[in-house]
């Protein structure tokens, strides 16, 4: 039995994802101050710009839990503002990212497409661990163009751009799955049924 | 790709659905609309809560009862009046607010919620008003001051306004069609999304009015509330749309 955990920093649709979480596991709402220790998963939920989520992330050391986390083999979800706080940093704000990853994200050109790119897009998978072949909700004015990942989801806009990664147990989705309807329900159930598969 | 947008009009817990913004008349339980629409994988949905704008108090238990029904992405619009209602909006499970009167009375909590919350979530509405004799104007719903197009388009782009949502009341449930893209072509020069609403006829219409480059969404009312110009209430998502304009 999966135990699930979502971060809540006073930023980001929690109710929305607790509930759709819920369709398949049993999760707990945790805040910054709680302990990751009894969790195989975390996910942290995106509402928010990238400078209120990276103060809120810095103010509860949520770099060093991300690390100690994933260092016992645990799992973390970050969601659109919640993956993005895991680069090094954003043309949309000051501070630094949490530079889990290197990346840096830009903004979209908006002398040539709209921005925010604000819609439901399809979504491509590169040798991705579970099942994605469908579209989801983004709304977001920044995206990273650039990066290494092997196991990724690129989606067209103005170029192509990142919309989703796996790599060392982290998973980010630039899109948010919890508001993707009945796509949305399959993506947790997928991944959910992924993790179980390889925790067993 | 290109949004549908039903809008659910509320009021004291009551879905309703008004002609030309007055005459609200009950179409049946809002939870339950919100759960027929996200369950027809609706675009977005936006609640309009009409008696929350004008009595400026926010009913946040029933908005919960709401949010709790939908999977698809929710716009919250009426009496948001300081930056805790964002946050409380946002935590419930709403992913856009919209904001009229306050760009003008308050813009620094709008630009405030823009810092917090990011632009792509706060969305900017402008309303079209009929004159007292002939012609019409732009103003928030719930006020008489008025404001020129230039005025919005200044607002919208100094607070970094995500969205903007168009809100063509003269022709708000008549089925009479949407007569003013001259205005919508003239806020995509801002390049940010436009959503427009108010008097669309049929599902045809909105075919048309996606080809058009400049619209990201149309708002649906009527269209969403009734069956057809009869106005016999079924809660239904406009589906006879060329696959192509939507995912």
């Amino acid at each position: 039995m999966l135990s699930v955990a979502i971060l809540d920093l006073g930023l980001g649709n929690v109710k929305s994802l607790e509930k759709i979480c819920r369709k398949f596991i049993d999760v707990q709402i945790i805040n910054g101050h709680s302990c990751w220790s009894q969790f195989d998963l975390v996910i942290f939920p995106g509402v928010g710009s990238f400078d209120a989520a990276v103060t809120a992330a810095n103010k509860y050391s949520i770099k060093e839990k991300i690390i100690s986390h994933l260092q016992k083999n645990n799992h973390f979800l970050g969601i659109c503002v919640g993956m993005q706080v895991l680069f090094e940093s954003s043309e949309e704000g000051m501070c630094d990212g949490l530079s889990l990853f290197k990346g840096h994200l830009k903004r979209f050109n908006k002398n040539s497409v709209v921005v925010p790119h604000m819609m439901w897009d399809k979504c491509e998978p590169h040798d991705f661990p579970f099942e994605i072949n469908s579209v989801f909700y983004f709304t977001h004015s920044f995206a990273l163009f650039e990066h290494g990942f092997n196991k990724f989801i690129d989606t067209q806009y103005e170029s192509k751009f990142l919309s989703g990664f796996y790599e060392n147990n982290v998973l980010g989705t630039q899109f948010h799955p919890e508001k993707s309807g009945s796509n949305g329900i399959k993506f947790f159930e997928s991944y959910f049924n992924y993790l179980k598969k390889v925790r067993s | 790709m290109k949004r549908i947008i039903p809008v659910i009009q509320i009021s004291h817990r009551k879905g309703v659905k008004t002609i030309q913004g007055y005459n609200p008349k009950y179409i049946g339980c809002p939870v339950n609309a919100v759960k027929i629409l996200s369950d027809s994988n609706a675009s977005e949905i936006i609640i309009n809560d009409i008696a929350a704008s004008k009595e400026q108090v926010i009913d946040f238990d029933y908005l919960q009862l709401i949010s709790n029904e939908a999977y698809v992405p929710l716009c919250y619009s009426g009496g948001v009046s300081c930056l805790s209602d964002f946050d409380i909006l946002f935590n419930m499970g709403f992913e856009k607010v919209a904001c009229e009167n306050l760009l003008f009375t308050e813009p620094n909590i709008v630009q405030q919620a823009v810092d917090k919350f990011g632009s792509s979530s706060i969305v900017g509405c402008i309303t079209l008003k009929k004159k007292f004799l002939f012609g019409h104007h732009f103003s928030t719903f719930h006020s008489n001051l008025r404001y020129s197009i230039d005025d919005y388009l200044h607002i919208f782009d100094k607070l970094n306004i995500g969205e903007i949502l168009f809100n063509n009341i003269i022709d708000d449930g008549t089925f009479n069609g949407f007569k003013h893209i001259d205005y919508i072509e003239i806020l995509s020069n801002l390049k940010k999304p436009v959503v427009l609403q108010g008097g669309i006829s049929s599902s045809d219409e909105i075919e048309t009015l996606l080809v058009n480059d400049s619209v990201s969404g149309v708002a649906v009312g009527s269209l969403s509330c009734y069956r057809s110009k009869k106005r016999g209430v079924l809660i239904n998502y406009p589906k006879e749309i060329a696959p192509h304009l939507l995912v």
